[in-house]
């Protein structure tokens, strides 16, 4: 019965999440329209002639109304085939299959390292609200909260790269080469984008921890005779699961946003590079098929989040 | 054996049995002494209650009644020490079984909470954790207290629920708080205060927030319990009419202070303070039909504009200029503590003529 209605839910929600691809992939599409350059003049290489820059236009559709070649992309992508890249005639999927798996790498260690650190500055902080070590901890948080991510990851790579020499200050090594290296390669740019991390994990713990403290079933338990550990790990933690799980879930979208520009500054091949060199020649199947799966990736966290909701609190009805 | 007797004929007069036990007999379960609860703020203290003083026997039934705001739930709270720590200040002495409750350590005081000692609170809608199963809530009380395997924890709570009239013990009790109505989540924090079977339960305004249909049958259950258990309650209510029924002895409070205790039947028929006298007479069933019903003048002094003689002097028809004068608690019969000096030359209203 549950998982029926479970199952249920989830089909809906991906039902609901087809037209927010669909309209996510057209405002990608639109504004490519408004970035300045043409690829018909980059592909006909330099010194070509008028004649020769229209034929390529031909023999791409680009000559093509935008809806129609917005239309025909769609209907391409919607049978599988997200076409091939304009310059380097790679075809899109390998490119995704290439690229992405580095940059959820990344992401999925910086918001490890934001819920591993995150967490227990929250807990320390709200084991004694308004006491010094709070003020500390929430002052460094805020300050976490401001910092940006390539700036950050500039000082971070000049500090411990170049400066300690501890890990490489670019580059990257595939997963598929060995986790080790690969962990070892992550690191920095995981750091660098896990500051935010840290301070969103620490505030919402925090702040959720202190309001559950002061709760009348908090008192129930001290009233039973319950140690202040078993009342904080046991029924805190349970009871913030859902705050902390909202916060993780929209860490995670922000900082897959953000690994576009902190990938350039590390100089790593993953799916951000991929797109800041599209956009920047007008590659536009490359840059529409990128957005699709990171589009993608961004539902389904949302779809496992709501699903873990039911999980958590008894009290979420799946609707 | 008092005990059965009142609980088996709750409509009679119950407090014969009180009286006769107000000679000091059996040793108390519980000695209140100079309980002062004060709170701290940022320009130094607010007293809440001053100078506290009374004592529950084993198996006594008790009622502390009193307006809002007189200190009844904190005193009540103050016992487990259950108010916030960093703001509150404790002074004088909660004896209980030859310990000094304020003196405990934070883990020896946890062995008496929930095991010696229990609440049952006035909010069954927020008391209880809302992400666990109140069979999980249940057993987790049994096993911080004793050291039994979490099958025989589910077993002692599924036998609690049945107790206190869940239906379906076993299948409920895997279900969450919000599955409960209002009268059924008090039932289940009743079973959580019993489960360990303590010495004392400290129900605060056990039934205010629940339907009128379901107070009578949550006030039955208590009592019919805590008899089967041979716990002592203390049944913190403004509920006069819920002591008259329940209770052998009442005190009353009146602005942090205990004014008058005595037993039950002696005080709902010639009260020796006029406070209580007025909270009587308040009680809507006993007005005449169509007459006003009749209030208490005045309000409660703010706590740190408190009077230093009687404090209840402002609202009281019988006031006098000595009444300004420092007002100890005295004895005016075996068992009966009044904290007013003109308690003898006064004959007040009760409640039963």
């Amino acid at each position: 019965m549950l998982t029926r209605k479970k199952l249920g839910m989830i089909a809906s929600r991906l039902l609901q999440a087809l037209p927010i691809a669909v309209l996510a992939t057209f405002v990608v599409y639109s504004l490519m329209q408004l970035i300045p350059g043409d690829i018909a003049v980059t592909l006909a290489g330099e010194n070509a002639s008028d004649e020769r820059i229209a034929e390529i236009r031909e023999l791409y559709g680009l000559n093509q109304p935008f809806l129609v070649q917005y239309g025909s992309w769609l209907w391409n992508a919607v049978q599988g085939d997200l076409g091939v890249s304009l310059l380097t005639r790679e075809p899109v999927a390998e490119t995704i299959a290439r690229t992405y798996p580095t940059t959820l790498l990344i992401v999925a260690y910086a918001i490890v390292l934001s819920v591993v650190i995150g967490v227990p500055l929250g807990i320390l902080a709200a084991s004694r609200p308004g006491s010094l070590l709070d003020s500390g901890i929430m002052s460094i948080a805020s300050l976490g909260v401001t910092v940006p991510n390539f700036w950050f990851g500039m000082i971070l790579a000049l500090w411990l790269a170049l400066g300690l020499n501890l890990f490489p200050a670019t580059g990257f090594a595939s997963p598929g080469d060995g986790l080790g290296t690969a962990l070892w390669y992550a690191t920095l740019p995981a750091l660098a984008l896990c500051t935010n991390g840290i301070a969103e994990v620490s505030r919402q713990l925090r702040s959720s921890l202190v309001e559950i403290q002061s709760s009348q079933f908090v008192r129930t338990l001290h009233a039973k005779g319950l140690s202040p550990a078993s009342i904080l790990w046991k029924h805190g933690l349970k009871n913030v699961g859902v705050n902390l799980l909202t916060v993780i879930s929209l860490l995670f979208n922000k900082t897959l946003a953000a690994t576009v520009v902190v990938e350039a500054v590390f100089a790593i091949p993953g799916i951000g590079s991929a797109i800041v060199n599209a956009v920047l020649q007008g590659d536009f199947p490359v840059v529409q098929g990128a957005v699709l799966a990171m589009v993608a990736t961004v539902i389904v966290v949302n779809l496992v989040t709501d699903v873990l909701y039911t999980v958590l609190d008894p009290r979420i009805e799946q609707a | 054996m008092q005990r059965l007797e009142l609980g088996e004929t709750r409509s009679h007069p119950p407090a014969q049995a009180g009286a006769e036990r107000a000679a000091p007999a059996a040793q108390p379960l519980l000695t209140v002494r100079d309980l002062s609860i004060a709170f701290r703020h940022r320009d130094g203290e607010v007293a809440i209650t001053r100078d506290v003083s009374f004592d529950i026997l084993p198996g006594e039934r008790v009622g502390l009644v009193g307006e809002s705001g007189c200190g009844k739930t904190v005193t009540g709270l103050s016992l487990l020490r259950l108010l916030p720590k960093r703001s509150v200040r404790l002074r004088g002495q909660l004896l209980f079984d030859g310990q000094d409750l304020i003196r405990l350590s934070p883990r020896q005081l946890r062995a008496v909470r929930g095991r010696d000692i229990s609440m049952i609170f006035q909010e069954p809608m927020t008391a209880l954790d809302p992400v666990f199963t109140i069979g999980e809530q249940l057993s987790e009380t049994l096993r911080a207290h004793f050291d039994i395997s979490r099958k025989e924890a589910r077993e002692r709570a599924v036998e609690a629920l049945a107790e206190v009239g869940i239906p379906a013990p076993g299948r409920r009790y895997h279900d969450y708080p919000h599955q409960f109505s209002g009268g059924m989540r008090q039932r289940v924090m009743i079973a959580m205060a019993l489960i360990c079977r303590p010495r004392l339960v400290i129900a605060d305004e056990p039934t205010t927030a629940l339907d009128v249909t379901v107070q009578a049958q949550i006030i039955d259950l208590l009592c019919r319990l805590s008899e089967e258990t041979g716990t002592a309650l203390l049944f913190i209510t403004h509920d006069l009419g819920v002591v008259a029924e329940t209770c052998s002895r009442m005190l009353t409070m009146y602005a942090g202070e205990v004014v008058e205790d005595a037993p039950t039947d002696a005080v709902l028929r010639k009260p020796k303070h006029p406070y209580t006298s007025d909270l009587l007479r308040s009680l809507p069933s006993l007005s005449p039909r169509g007459a006003p019903l009749p209030s208490i003048p005045g309000r409660v002094p703010a706590p740190d504009q408190m009077p230093s003689g009687c404090r209840f002097y402002d609202r009281c028809a019988y006031a006098m200029a000595a009444c300004k004068g420092a007002q100890p608690m005295q004895a005016v019969a075996p068992g009966r503590l009044v904290r007013c000096w003109r308690a003898h030359q006064l004959d007040l209203p009760g409640a039963v003529n």
